[in-house]
C-alpha cells in the first residue's frame, strides 16, 4: 500500500551511486548516503512543489539531474502554480510550464533593480518598461482571466464580511504581493518604479510634466502640435492603452494613497496632477460626441466602424481617478462597502467575482409579507413568478440592489471649461483641454434594479452574438441630504456583450416619466465582476453643450424582486447591514465600534425601532440623547450632502483649486449662466446638472451659490431641513434615515474637516 | 473500545531487530500499521513484534518520537490538507527542533514517513527540505546538498542563457 517502491524510477544523473530503497536505508552502508537526489520522484516532486517560480528557474543550473527532473515538468509547474495562484477551473488550454515561467519573469520584472534609477537616469527604466509592459499587460490579465468562476446563486461561497462582496483571491494577492514588495527608492519610499514605470503610463501621465515644481504647460498651438504629434504613434498609444487597463484593474487606491477624508491634494503632487488631468478628460465633452465613443468609455478602432465598440481603458482610468478621489476626500471611500471596491488592489475585477447575499432584515421582511399577503393578486404573482423567471435567464446577474456614485461639475464650470475662449488657441482640433480643477459635486445612490426582458443580441448594432441582451427597470435614491419622500427617480436601461467581450450597461433616468439622463459603461472584470460598472453620464439627447460627467456603480446585495418594495427605508435596510458589518472586520482602530453595535440591534429588530429608539436612551436624558442625534445629523449633512450644497466649495473643491491661478476666486464674479436660464450660480445645486439619478426638486432658494453671500448661512437652510425631518411621523424610513446618518457621521469624524471651521462655515 | 485499547503497548522491530514498545494510539499515526491491526486484528498484532523492515532503529525512533508528540493531534481532512498546501513552508516550532538533524537523517525520516504513511510528518520533512533550497543559488544549493556540478562550461553557459531572467540580479 505504500509508494516507497524501492524501485521507483530514480533521478536520471548526478545523483550517488544509485542504491535500492532498503539498503541505502540501512547502517551498513558506508559510502552510500541518501542525498537528496536519491529520494523517490514523487517525494522529490513533493519537495519541489513548495518552491517559488524562483527556485524553479535556479533549479535547472545546479546539475543535470535537477535540470532533467525540473525542465518542461508540467505536473510540477502546474502544483507549483496552484499553491500560489488561484486553482484555475479547468486546467485544459493552460500551459503551467510557460506559467510558472511567465510568473518568473513577471516578478524579475517588477523586482528589477534597474527600475529605480538612483543616479537620477531613467533612460534604462523607461526602455525596460516599454518593452516589457505589453508582457506584464498580457500576463497579469491572463492570470485574471484564469480565476474559477464561482458557483453561482445563494449556495455557492458566502461573504467573508457582508461588505465584501468578492471572494478572496489567491491570484489577487499574489499581485498584489509581488507589487508591495516591489522595491523602492532609496531617495523616496513612495516612488514605487513599477507602478511609474507600468501602471502610469497612459497619457494622463505623459501629460504631467517630468519635473514636479513644473507647472502644467499652457496649452499654446506648440504645444498643441507637440502633444498631437505625440499621440499618433499607434504603437505608442497601444502602450497607453494597456497601462490605463493595467491601473483600472489594480484601482487607484496607490495613486491616491496620501488622499485622506479631508484630506487636500498636495499642490503639484503626483495625485493632484493625474486628478486635474483626469478631470480636464472626463468633462471634455468632445470625448463623447464624438460618434466613435458611442457616449461611453468606448474608441472604435480604425477601418473598424459599425463592428461594435471598444472599451477606451485610458477614459475608464481617468472616471475611475475623479470618481476615487472625490470618493476618497469626503472620506466616503473609508466605508466597507465603499473600501472594498475602490481600496483594494485588483478588488473584485475578475468575471464572476461577486458573492450574491441576501441581506438577513431583507429575507425576515420578506417571509411577513408572504404570511401577510395571502391574497396576492393572481396577476401581481404572475408577474413575480414571470420576473423570477427572467432573472434566472439573466447572465450578467442584474437584480439587486446597487451602490452608485455620481461626479458633477457646477455647469457655469462646466460651460466655461468646455466653450470659453477656446477659439484661437489651435483647440479646435482634438487636443486636450487644460488640466481642471475646479472641483465636483458628489452624490452617492442607491439603485434597486431587476430584469424585465431577455432578448437576443443584435450583431449589427455590435454585440457579441452569444450573449443576450436583458433590459431592467428600477428606481434609485440619493443618500445624501437631500433625502425626501420625492427624491426618486426611476431607471431603466440595457446589459449586453460588447463584440469584444465586454459587459456593455446603458442607464436612463427617469423623472415623472420622462426620460432625463442617459449613462453609458461597461463592467470592470467582466460579467457579475463585484468590481462593477465604470462609465459616464450625459443628456438623453446628446446634447452637445452638456453636461456630462462621470459614474460608477457596483452592486452590494440580493434580494427577490417584490413589487411593494420601492420604499426608501426597505433599500436602505439592503445597505445599513453592510455597514454595520464594518467592525468585525476591522475592530482595532475603531472608537465608534459601541455605535455600531447599538445600531445593529436596530437593524435586527426593524420592525420596532421607533420603540428602541426611545428605549435606547435608556440611563441618559433623553433629550441629551436627541441631542446628539441632531448633532450627528448636521454634522453628516454638512460634510456629506455639504457635497452638493456646497458644490465647487467642499473638500476636493478646496483641496484641488490648488494652482489654478485662473480660477481662484473666480467662482464669486464669474458669468452664472446655466443653460436653462437661471442667472445665478445658485442653484448649481438644481439647475441643469444633475446627475442621471438625481432627483432634486426640493431646493428652492434661487439666490445663494457658492461661496455664500448676503449672510447666508448654510445651516439654516440644514436647520429647516431638521425641523421638517423633526415633524415627519417617525416610522421607519425616518429611523432608518437618522441611523444611517448616525453611522455616516460617526464614520466620518475620522478626519472630516469640523463642520465649525472657519474656511468651511464663513465664506 | 478505542479509549482502552488506545493506550495497548504494541511492539514495533527495526531492521536491525530492535523491539520498540509503544502505545497503540502513537503507533496508528502510521496509517500503514493502523491499517495493519485493522486487517489482522488486535490479538494478532500483540502476539507478535511489527516488523518494520525498511527502518533502522536510530531513525524508528525518531519516528516514534514524533509520533508520541502528536498522538494527539486531530487527523488531517482532505479539506486541510487543501488548506496546507496552499500555506507556506512554515512549520510549528516543536517540529522544526524536531527536523534540526544532519541531512542523512532528515531523508532517512522523509523516507520512513513516506513508507509507514504519515502524511504530516512526511509533510514537515519535504518542508524542511524545501526551507533549505529556498531563495539559494544554484552555487549554493550545491553546497547545501553536497552535488557535483556536472556541466560543462558550455552547457552551463547556455543554461545560463536559456534562464536568463533566474539570473539574480
Amino acid at each position: 500500500m505504500t509508494s516507497t517502491s524501492s524501485t521507483a524510477s530514480h533521478l536520471p544523473t548526478c545523483r550517488p551511486t544509485t542504491s535500492s530503497y532498503s539498503s541505502s536505508s540501512t547502517t551498513t552502508t558506508d559510502n552510500e548516503m541518501v542525498g537528496i537526489l536519491s529520494l523517490p520522484p514523487e517525494i522529490f516532486h513533493g519537495i519541489l512543489s513548495l518552491l517559488d517560480p524562483k527556485d524553479l528557474g535556479n533549479l535547472p543550473r545546479v546539475c543535470k539531474g535537477f535540470r532533467d527532473f525540473v525542465e518542461g515538468n508540467s505536473p510540477l509547474c502546474r502544483d507549483v502554480y496552484c499553491r500560489i495562484l488561484d486553482k484555475p477551473a479547468s486546467a485544459t488550454g493552460i500551459d503551467f510550464v510557460q506559467e510558472v515561467r511567465d510568473l518568473l519573469h513577471l516578478e524579475q520584472v517588477v523586482s528589477a533593480g534597474w527600475l529605480i534609477p538612483d543616479d537620477g537616469d531613467f533612460t534604462k527604466t523607461n526602455e525596460l518598461a516599454m518593452r516589457e509592459l505589453p508582457f506584464v499587460h498580457r500576463t497579469i490579465t491572463r492570470l485574471l482571466s484564469h480565476i474559477p468562476l464561482l458557483e453561482q446563486g445563494l449556495e455557492g461561497p458566502s461573504r467573508l464580511v457582508n461588505a465584501e462582496t468578492y471572494h478572496r483571491s489567491a491570484t489577487c494577492e499574489y499581485l498584489a504581493r509581488v507589487l508591495e514588495e516591489a522595491p523602492r527608492s532609496a531617495f523616496d519610499e513612495n516612488w514605487n518604479g513599477v507602478l511609474q514605470g507600468f501602471f502610469y503610463q497612459s497619457t494622463i501621465f505623459k501629460r504631467i510634466p517630468k519635473h514636479p515644481q513644473r507647472p502644467f504647460p499652457v496649452i499654446s498651438p506648440k504645444t498643441v502640435r507637440r502633444s498631437l504629434g505625440e499621440v499618433v504613434d499607434e504603437e505608442e498609444r497601444e502602450r497607453r492603452r494597456m497601462s490605463a487597463h493595467l491601473h483600472c484593474l489594480l484601482g487607484i487606491q496607490d495613486l491616491l494613497r496620501d488622499v485622506t477624508s479631508g484630506s487636500s491634494l498636495k499642490k503639484w503632487s503626483l495625485p493632484e496632477r493625474a486628478y486635474a488631468t483626469a478631470c480636464a478628460k472626463v468633462y471634455d465633452i468632445r470625448e463623447y460626441k464624438r460618434e466613435e465613443t458611442g457616449w461611453g468609455p468606448f474608441y472604435t478602432p480604425e477601418g473598424e466602424e459599425g463592428k461594435g465598440l471598444r472599451v477606451d481603458w485610458e477614459k475608464a482610468e481617468a472616471i475611475m481617478i475623479v470618481l476615487g478621489t472625490n470618493l476618497r476626500a469626503k472620506g466616503l471611500a473609508f466605508f466597507d462597502a465603499v473600501e472594498h471596491v475602490w481600496g483594494k488592489r485588483f478588488g473584485g475585477v475578475w468575471e464572476g467575482s461577486y458573492i450574491p447575499w441576501v441581506p438577513e432584515n431583507a429575507l425576515a421582511s420578506l417571509e411577513d409579507k408572504k404570511v401577510e399577503g395571502e391574497e396576492e393578486e393572481e396577476e401581481e404573482r404572475e408577474k413575480r413568478l414571470e420576473l423570477e423567471e427572467i432573472a434566472k435567464r439573466d447572465p450578467y446577474g442584474v437584480k439587486g440592489t446597487w451602490l452608485r456614485v455620481v461626479c458633477f461639475l457646477d455647469y457655469t464650470d462646466f460651460f466655461h471649461f468646455n466653450f470659453h475662449n477656446h477659439e484661437g488657441e489651435g483647440q479646435a482640433a482634438e487636443a486636450p483641454r487644460e488640466p481642471l480643477n475646479t472641483g465636483e459635486a458628489v452624490r452617492l445612490i442607491l439603485m434597486k434594479v431587476h430584469a424585465t426582458k431577455i432578448e437576443p443580441a443584435d450583431p449589427e448594432a455590435g454585440d457579441h452574438e452569444d450573449w443576450p441582451v436583458v433590459h431592467f427597470e428600477g428606481q434609485s435614491r440619493a443618500l445624501d441630504w437631500s433625502w425626501d419622500g420625492n427624491a426618486d427617480s426611476e431607471l431603466r436601461g440595457t446589459v449586453r456583450m460588447t463584440r469584444e467581450g465586454e459587459v456593455r450597461w446603458t442607464t436612463y433616468s427617469i423623472y415623472d416619466g420622462e426620460e432625463r439622463w442617459k449613462s453609458e459603461g461597461f463592467q470592470l472584470g467582466g460579467r457579475r465582476s463585484a468590481r462593477g460598472v465604470v462609465g459616464n453620464w450625459f443628456d438623453k439627447d446628446y446634447s452637445e453643450h452638456g453636461p456630462c460627467g462621470p459614474t460608477a456603480f457596483w452592486k452590494v446585495a440580493d434580494r427577490e424582486y417584490d413589487s411593494n418594495s420601492d420604499e426608501t427605508g426597505e433599500m436602505l435596510n439592503n445597505l445599513l447591514p453592510l455597514l454595520d458589518n464594518d467592525d468585525d472586520d476591522d475592530d482595532s482602530d475603531d472608537p465608534d465600534a459601541e455605535e455600531n453595535e447599538d445600531s445593529d440591534e436596530h437593524v435586527s429588530e426593524s420592525d420596532e425601532v421607533d420603540e428602541e429608539e426611545e428605549e435606547d436612551g435608556e440611563d441618559e436624558d433623553e433629550d441629551l440623547d436627541h441631542e446628539l442625534e441632531e448633532e450627528l445629523e448636521t454634522e453628516a449633512m454638512a460634510v456629506f450632502g455639504g457635497g452638493n450644497a456646497t458644490g465647487s466649495g467642499s473638500p476636493p473643491g478646496q483641496g484641488l483649486r490648488g494652482g489654478g491661478g485662473e480660477n481662484d476666486g473666480g467662482n464669486d464674479d464669474r458669468e452664472n449662466r446655466d443653460r436653462d436660464g437661471h442667472s445665478d450660480v445658485a442653484g448649481r445645486e438644481h439647475a441643469g446638472i444633475e446627475p442621471p439619478s438625481d432627483a432634486e426638486s426640493n431646493v428652492e432658494s434661487e439666490d445663494e451659490g457658492w461661496p455664500y453671500e448676503d449672510g447666508y448661512d448654510p445651516y439654516e437652510e440644514e436647520e429647516a431641513y431638521m425641523q421638517e425631518m423633526a415633524q415627519l411621523p417617525r416610522y421607519e424610513l425616518n429611523a432608518d434615515y437618522r441611523r444611517f446618518n448616525d453611522m455616516m457621521a460617526a464614520r466620518f469624524q475620522i478626519g472630516m474637516p469640523e463642520p465649525d471651521d472657519d474656511e468651511y462655515l464663513e465664506p | 473500545m478505542a479509549d482502552s485499547s488506545s493506550t495497548t503497548k504494541i511492539v514495533l522491530e527495526s531492521n536491525e531487530g530492535a523491539r520498540i514498545d509503544v502505545e497503540r494510539i502513537v503507533a496508528e499515526r502510521s496509517v500503514l500499521i493502523k491499517n495493519l491491526i485493522d486487517d489482522l486484528g488486535e490479538e494478532a498484532v500483540l502476539a507478535e513484534p511489527i516488523p518494520i523492515p525498511n527502518v533502522n532503529t536510530a531513525v524508528l525512533r525518531k519516528v516514534i518520537d514524533w509520533c508520541k508528540y502528536h498522538k494527539n493531534d486531530a487527523a488531517q481532512s482532505a479539506d486541510d490538507d487543501n488548506d496546507n498546501r496552499k500555506k507556506t513552508t512554515d512549520i510549528d516550532e516543536w517540529d522544526q527542533k524536531f527536523m534540526q538533524v544532519d541531512q542523512e537523517m532528515l531523508f532517512e525520516i522523509i523516507l520512513a514517513a513516506n513508507y509507514l504513511d504519515i502524511k504530516q510528518l512526511l509533510d514537515v520533512g519535504c518542508k524542511t527540505v524545501a526551507n533549505m533550497i529556498k531563495g539559494k543559488s544554484p552555487e549554493e544549493i550545491r553546497k547545501t546538498f553536497n552535488i557535483t556540478n556536472d556541466f560543462t562550461p558550455e552547457e552551463e553557459e547556455q543554461i545560463r542563457r536559456e534562464n536568463e531572467w533566474a539570473e539574480d540580479r
